[in-house]
């Protein structure tokens, strides 16, 4: 535990690295922190939208409410802090920056120490420090495996999704004291990577049933025919004969 | 996430809603249903561009969208299944409609020639007599006739499964994706694998030349006739077949 140097760290820098989720394709971006004397400040750069601003908020008291650690958050401490999210022209959205944003302070304020090479964060923080499920976590699993990123660490829940994909050990975090725990060197708790999800096909049958239908055969004939081959389908004719019920209970 | 997906959009859906769109693109309905079953319940009550923009996506199984601050090419390759009345009041055809020419010709165009050409098959749903409908508490209520027919439809999905890994390939015609079903051939394979009998080819011609078919409608009911011989179990498709297919293809309306 290095948190008893605290006071005595007056400046530091680190990198590790995240990714902005969007469509088709998520986007590497690399989380920097850089801590100077001076007077206090703690900003963001890097184009963030709202809800990565407010990362600042999160992430201080995620950091302050992380396990025993006794970390120093940095709201508290008397130095001008930096972060900032590259490149520096890619809008950032959404709240997935902030395991990295966190990892990266701590990094940087030596707090904690362990080699960011190979790894890739996302997840957004709770208060107390536990880590809450992001969107497009699929396209960012996908894009670090081809980077050449080794480990990926995400939320919980996200951990199926992302664990589609092969070639790169997916990392499920439940808190951020625990992905502290499994990265910092002087830390030997190690926890396991993912197992990989299966792609199979689960099918799930509700609603209406086929013999809830009365006669409609050339309908029904009609409906067999185009889920066969997937063809495009048109079905018409008067209200209430029931062309909505027979699609609706029509699957795969 | 195993399930493919089933889509069904209100009919008051925007364009970004179906295609995809935002300063940063998104995707629509189309490429959520990838893979899957786009349903649009009330075609005819969709606004015109939206309908209209399904065409590239129909045919391409994929959609670009270009914005401002970037573009971006979703995959949209989903099977569109369409429910509408054949006229505004619904009863087009009986002693029933009580719609003006006028309202019946302006609805018949809303459904505009190349997206109509881009569906299938076109099924009536007649109404039904109400003898069909009275109560028979001792109805069989278990799903046999649905059971059988997902068991019909998995065999043909077999059949289409075994020759499209025999031929190995993806899709020519821009499609970049693996063939899994009769409705993803282009043309190519098309001539490859659809194995006509001679009198099917005839009657595909005399009808293609009498119902004035498109050639996309052409190559269309070649794999409808395609899915229907391999319903049957059938290697070849036969005049039959080929019939069959085309009676769907026709409009009445």
């Amino acid at each position: 535990m290095l948190a008893f140097m605290k006071q005595e760290i007056e400046s530091g820098f680190a990198r590790l690295f995240g990714a902005q989720a969007a469509l088709p394709s998520a986007q590497l971006v690399s989380v920097e922190c850089d801590i100077t004397r001076g007077l206090h400040a703690f900003t963001v750069v890097g184009l963030p939208d709202k809800a990565v601003e407010e990362a600042k908020d999160r992430v201080a008291s995620a950091i302050k409410n992380c396990g025993d650690y006794g970390f120093e958050s940095p709201k508290r401490s008397n130095k001008k802090i930096v972060v900032s999210l590259a490149p520096a022209e890619l809008k950032k959205e959404g709240a997935g920056f902030d395991l990295p944003f966190a990892l990266c302070f701590l990094l940087a304020s030596e707090q904690i120490q362990f080699d960011p090479a190979g790894k890739l964060f996302a997840g957004e923080l709770t208060l107390d420090g536990h880590l809450r499920p992001i969107r497009g976590v699929l396209s960012i699993a996908i894009m670090a495996r081809n980077e050449g990123f080794k480990e990926l660490f995400i939320p919980h829940e996200n951990a199926d999704e992302a664990a589609l994909v092969s070639g790169i050990n997916v990392y499920p975090v439940s808190t951020l004291a625990e992905v502290v725990a499994h990265l910092d060197i002087e830390d030997d708790f190690a926890f396991d990577s993912h197992v990989r999800t299966d792609q199979e096909h689960k099918r799930v049958f509700e609603g209406v049933s086929l013999s809830d239908i009365r006669g409609q055969e050339t309908a029904k004939r009609g409906l067999e025919i185009a889920a066969a081959g997937r063809h495009n389908i048109a079905l018409y004719g008067p209200p209430g004969t029931g062309k909505t019920m027979l699609f609706r209970k029509k699957r795969r | 996430m195993y399930e493919p997906p089933f889509r069904t959009p209100h009919h008051t859906s925007s364009y970004a809603s179906l295609i995809g769109g935002g300063t940063i693109p998104r995707p629509g309905e189309v490429t959520l249903a990838h893979r899957g079953i786009l349903f649009l319940d009330e075609f005819a009550e969709f606004h015109r561009d939206v309908v209209n923009a399904l065409r590239e996506p129909l045919e391409d199984a994929q959609v670009s969208v270009s914005r401002a601050r970037g573009s971006a090419t979703f995959p949209a390759n989903f099977m569109l299944i369409a429910a509408l009345n054949p006229c505004p009041c619904g009863k087009y055809g009986t002693s029933g409609c009580r719609c003006p020419h006028t309202a019946i010709e302006r609805y018949k165009r809303k459904l505009s020639g190349p997206v109509a050409d881009r569906i299938d098959m076109w099924v009536h749903v007649g109404e039904m007599p109400p003898e069909a409908l009275a109560m028979d508490k001792n109805r069989n209520t278990e799903d046999t006739e649905g059971e059988r027919m997902r068991a019909r439809i998995a065999k043909a999905r077999e059949r289409q499964a075994k020759r499209f890994s025999a031929e190995g390939g993806s899709a020519s015609g821009g499609k970049a994706q693996k063939l899994t079903t009769n409705a993803d051939m282009g043309p190519k394979e098309l001539e490859q694998l659809a194995n006509l009998s001679p009198e099917a080819e005839k009657a595909l011609m005399t009808a293609a030349k009498s119902y004035k078919l498109s050639a996309r409608g052409y190559h269309r009911t070649i794999k409808l006739a395609r899915t229907i011989a391999d319903l049957a179990g059938d290697d070849e498709i036969t005049a039959d077949h080929m019939m069959e297919a085309l009676q769907y293809r026709v409009r009445e309306m």
